[in-house]
């Protein structure tokens, strides 16, 4: 089981917090969560992606119990 | 050697926040009095009552605080060591804010004003890009949008 939390724009797309099984890695998810909903994709393409708190890579595995965050390009300030 | 108390040496601790109360700009300038330091400047992002023509209520920013507060302090220690500063801070609020409200304040101080005031920019600059916070807006018509999801033309 993967933990997955979204912000800001995605939350228009998907709930806060959620949970998925069998992604094998970052880009497993990106595109799983793409097909759910095709109009977030465009937001998808432009976040970044953090597990357990570390900036990665799209390439980066998934692992049981990873914490994922997706994060659409900041607005702060 | 000895160090000279005169020649600025880069800042040991370097200070950033994410809070949901009131910035405490006058404590936050206080605190970065220092003996090396001939100039200081503090930055106050404040919430304005207008964007991209329509008009603010408010506004409510949000964060992915464990990474946003990693990101501040890597972007606020670059600048200490880059610039050789004598103090650094960054606060960023979070929650709900009105129209006034200081959002983010950055405050940079250095022996000389011309680093100070690079250095100060560079950080926000930094911040606005790279830290995981946003920014909801509600206009007074009901209508709300998240910042940087749909870019509005002449921004600025």
């Amino acid at each position: 089981m993967i933990d997955i939390q979204v912000f800001a724009g995605l939350k228009d797309y998907f709930p806060a917090t959620f949970n998925m099984e069998q992604v094998k890695s970052v880009a497993d998810l990106k595109s799983c969560l793409e097909q759910q909903q095709p109009h977030s994709a465009n937001l998808l393409s432009l976040s970044r992606f953090a597990v357990n708190e570390h900036f990665v890579s799209l390439e980066h595995p998934l692992n049981n119990h990873d914490k994922v965050a997706i994060l659409p390009p900041a607005s702060g300030g | 050697m000895t160090k000279s108390p005169y020649f600025p040496q880069p800042a040991v601790a370097s200070n950033v926040a994410i809070t949901t109360e009131a910035i405490d700009i006058t404590t936050l300038f206080a605190n970065a009095q220092h003996a090396t330091a001939g100039g200081i400047v503090l930055f106050s992002g404040t919430v304005r009552n207008h964007h991209a023509g329509m008009a603010v209520a408010y506004l409510e920013y949000e964060a992915f605080e464990p990474l946003a507060l990693k990101q501040m302090q890597l972007i606020v220690n670059e600048a200490c060591s880059k610039w050789s500063l004598s103090h650094a801070h960054c606060t960023h609020r979070i929650g709900k804010l009105a129209i006034g409200d200081s959002a983010i304040v950055v405050i940079t101080a250095h022996a000389h004003r011309s680093q100070a005031y690079e250095a100060n920019q560079y950080i926000m600059d930094r911040v606005k890009a790279e830290v995981p916070i946003w920014k909801n807006e509600f206009f007074t018509d009901g209508s709300s949008a998240w910042g940087n999801n749909t870019p509005p033309i002449n921004s600025k």
